[in-house]
């Protein structure tokens, strides 16, 4: 077994060279040189196991953290109202999701969130839809829960993996089902046409059936002109504009200054670009310099007004992310505390690993900077 | 160093190829028989590595020989049978300066290419043969077909520079060779980078003669069609081998399993060239001709550079008539193409019935069908499926390859279950109208068959089909022909 496993096994081959190269400079053979060692020392010529972490990982319950082992990718809701609706939905029972969209009127923002989550039920399982749409024909809340759904049903079919491993059975349904969803928005649109919300699917719609530039244009400037500050339709436009849909790494950070001057919640849309660029393989993408000021708008609005106001997860998640880049330990720890275990933002799942594994890497380093931070300081 | 002592070097090189083998054969015999004489055990073992190694390096030779005998194949046309062409030939041969050949093939390649029975490793020849592709025929104009064949024979004018046949001899005979030498045991894997290496010399030494000299035939062949003629022939020639690959595996082979070849091959593949909705595609691969990387060993330039070099001489202006169909040369023109291209049939494919395409096509199709459709019944009947189906069983019909994404919850799996359903039960319902005479498939040579339903089925299939899908399946039923065969079998 002995040169078998030498020549298959990199980390035994290395350990076999190294103590053969030390014999040979104390000029005795292999056999007397190990002989000669004590375990510990013998400890040292083995190759480092490249499975296993080479540095101490800070222990994160130290800084209120929860463990790692608590960490996980499941999709959270934190809004109890709207996770009660989706939960009512799964099982048939439309009337609570009906009666929040109807308390929720125009807060635009709220109202996309709770279309989404009933978008994802009726997805899976559209007879709750159905039961409601028979029981309010021309509803316009159904109608648009209808169009959110046909797009995440359209891309449930297509998976979000890369085109090549999309087969063309997948392709075809997920086109014929995306072609579908532009008359429901339209009937959506018209029941509601001050309801921001079935423009906040199409702009999904228009990435997926790959509008070009203008007609983009033409379906944000519907949604603008409902709804100037939708978040969700922000970073639903901000990845139209990114150059692996249809824009390039200049329209993107264009667009994401562009929102972050018009409100502190839209903050972190340059964070989110600097995380694309990141992933597009842009050097050095955190290191542009809308970054840091956006850091310092978004946390007052994350510390104070926008707390808990839908979608701040996400902006917390990019806002950590951030705070890392920018040697800001302390404040990035600070969010991981908000964030919890909650690792559903969907910027974690880009890293080859997995969000878990993504979302704890984070939290080490933000850990470590927080600690050394201490240390200089004492 | 002038190309002409070039040559010469070449020429030289290319004598001292057999030289070589014979020096190696020598010296392994003269170490076996002082192995023997030293010590007989060494001299076994030595001999089990020299034996084959001798045979390989004697069959080596051999190879050199048997390429002098390359056997005609084609289809052998007379002066008799084709005064036109042989009056083109030879006008062309005495244009460039060249003896015209002894005789002329038709051949099923998008190619023309001459070739001789030589002595003494190419030095002597005894007799010249020319080969025509009969896709030229079909595909290329007059003047476009005269650049081709000026070219082909100017290789063998000394007009451009001397020795220059025997380097390009040289060149044809060490590449067979070293491709020839696959032998697999160490020894001839050995012996084969040895003579690698000297071809590789060869080349060295012959490389710019043989780029001069493919020059040197471009500029004869636009001095005998004009220069617009040679440059467009390259094109050409470039687009006529793409549309015969496509040709060859769609439509040739259409109906392979079902037992039909195309009688008339030339036919179709000129109907091809000509249909409108392919010149499109057809136009771009003449604009950007595939840029193939140019191995070590090719003779020829790249085609976009010799193009260019074309293009950047004096012009010579092409000679009237020239826009005619190449196939006016020849007498009998669509017949003789076929004949010449059911030369290149496998055996295999002489024992299919030669068809028309019209039959051909309908025929292939519905036999397609019938496979497809019995490959997805899998020994059920129509009717068991259509019972799944309203049972909402839809993963009984479903392409069991399917994959549905991990993500997928039910409705989308529900979708995609679905489209699979619909495309399945769509063929296994067609082909069994087909074999009732319902439904019939149409030649097309700008795309797919067209499937054609008779009525009632054209107009209510398709809705049926979707009922069907959705679990409600009388309507389709109503609609299968009365009597199924049950199970199919193809």
């Amino acid at each position: 077994m002995g040169i078998v496993s030498l020549l298959f096994n990199s980390r035994r081959r290395k350990t076999a060279f190294a103590l053969a190269k030390a014999a040979r400079e104390r000029g005795m053979s292999v056999a007397e040189f190990t002989a000669s060692l004590s375990r510990e020392d013998l400890a040292r010529y083995v190759a480092p196991d490249k499975k296993a972490p080479k540095v101490e990982m800070p222990d994160v319950t130290k800084f209120g953290l929860p463990p790692d082992s608590e960490v996980t990718r499941a999709d959270f809701v934190g809004d109890r109202e709207i996770d009660e609706a989706r939960q009512a939905l799964v099982t048939g029972g439309w009337e609570p999701a009906a009666r929040l969209l109807t308390e929720i009127g125009t807060d635009w923002d709220r109202r996309t969130f709770l279309v989404r989550q009933l978008g994802e039920v009726v997805a899976n399982d559209e007879i709750g839809l159905e039961r409601w749409q028979s029981e309010r024909p021309g509803d316009a809340d159904a109608a648009a829960v209808n169009v959110e759904s046909l797009v995440q049903l359209a891309w449930q079919v297509r998976s979000g993996l890369r085109a090549e491993h999309v087969s063309r059975e997948q392709f075809q349904k997920f086109f014929a089902i995306l072609e579908s969803a532009v008359p429901a928005a339209h009937e959506a649109a018209a029941l509601a046409p001050e309801d921001p919300t079935p423009w906040v699917t199409m702009l999904a719609v228009a990435r997926g059936r790959q509008y070009d530039n203008d007609t983009f244009r033409e379906v944000w400037n519907e949604l603008v002109a409902r709804d100037p500050l939708n978040l969700p339709a922000h970073g639903s436009a901000l990845q139209y504009w990114c150059e692996k849909w249809f824009g390039s790494h200049e329209l993107m950070w264009a667009f994401a200054e562009e929102g972050e001057a018009k409100h502190p919640k839209l903050a972190w849309l340059p964070l989110a670009a600097a995380h694309e660029a990141e992933f597009g393989g842009v050097e050095g993408a955190w290191r542009n310099s809308l970054v840091a000021p956006a850091v310092d708008r978004l946390l007052p609005w994350l510390e104070g007004e926008g707390g808990d106001a839908p979608g701040t997860a996400t902006s917390r998640a990019y806002a950590a992310r951030a705070l890392v880049e920018l040697g800001r330990g302390e404040e990035a720890v600070e969010q991981f505390r908000h964030l919890g275990v909650h690792a559903d933002a969907n910027m974690w799942a880009y890293g080859k690993k997995g969000p878990v594994v993504e979302f704890r890497k984070t939290r080490y380093l933000a850990c470590h900077l927080a600690e050394k931070a201490k240390s200089t300081v004492e | 160093m002038k190309n002409s002592s070039r040559a010469l070097l070449a020429v030289v090189l290319l004598a001292g190829f057999p030289v070589l083998v014979l020096v190696i054969v020598a010296a392994i015999v003269a170490a076996e028989v002082w192995a023997i004489h030293d010590s007989p055990s060494i001299g076994l073992r030595l001999a089990i590595i020299a034996v084959p190694a001798v045979y390989v390096l004697l069959q080596a030779l051999f190879t050199i020989e048997r390429t002098h005998d390359d056997g005609g194949s084609g289809l052998p046309v007379t002066p008799e049978a084709q005064p036109g062409l042989w009056a083109l030939v030879r006008e062309l041969s005495d244009a460039v300066g060249t003896r015209p050949p002894d005789e002329i093939y038709l051949v099923p390649q998008v190619n023309a290419a001459v070739n001789e029975q030589t002595r003494w490793l190419g030095l002597r020849v005894t007799r010249r043969r020319l080969f025509i592709g009969a896709q030229l025929f079909a595909g290329l104009r007059i003047d476009q077909f005269r650049a081709v064949l000026g070219h082909e024979l100017a290789h063998y004018s000394n007009r451009d520079t001397r020795f220059g046949g025997a380097t390009y001899r040289g060149r044809q005979t060490i590449g067979r060779v070293v491709n020839g030498l696959n032998g697999t045991s160490w020894f001839g894997r050995m012996l084969r980078s040895l003579f690698h290496a000297y071809a590789k010399l060869y080349f060295a030494v012959s490389m710019r003669v043989s780029r001069d000299q493919e020059l040197a035939a471009d500029a004869a062949a636009a001095r005998v069609a004009g220069t617009a003629a040679a440059s467009s022939a390259l094109r050409e020639i470039e687009a006529l081998a793409v549309v015969w690959r496509f040709f060859l595996n769609t439509y040739a082979t259409m109906g392979w399993t079902a037992g039909y070849v195309p009688a008339r091959l030339a036919e179709g593949y000129r109907h091809l060239l000509a249909d409108d909705s392919r010149a499109v595609e057809i136009d771009k691969v003449r604009e950007n001709p595939p840029q193939r990387e140019v191995s070590r060993y090719d003779s020829h330039p790249a085609t976009l550079e010799r193009i260019a070099v074309l293009e950047a001489a004096p012009v010579v202006p092409v000679a009237e008539g020239g826009e005619r169909p190449a196939t006016e040369i020849l007498h009998n023109a669509s017949a003789t193409l076929d004949e010449a291209l059911l030369t290149g049939l496998s055996t295999e494919a002489r024992r299919k019935k030669p068809t028309d395409w019209p039959t051909l096509v309908d025929a292939a199709t519905r036999h397609q069908f019938g496979e497809n459709a019995t490959k997805i019944l899998t020994g059920r009947s129509l009717h068991g499926l259509l019972d799944a189906l309203d049972a909402g069983r839809l993963e009984d019909l479903a392409d069991p390859g399917l994959k549905v994404p991990a993500g997928a919850g039910a409705r989308a799996r529900r979708e995609l279950l679905g489209q699979s359903v619909r495309d399945r039960l769509s063929t296994v319902v067609v082909s069994q109208l087909a074999r009732a005479g319902f439904a019939h498939w149409t030649l097309s040579w700008s795309g797919p068959a067209e499937l054609t339903l008779d009525e009632p089925y054209a107009e209510s299939l398709s809705p049926a089909l979707d009922a069907a899908v959705t679990g409600d399946t009388a309507g389709l039923r109503a609609l299968l022909p009365a009597a199924e065969p049950d199970p199919i079998r193809s």
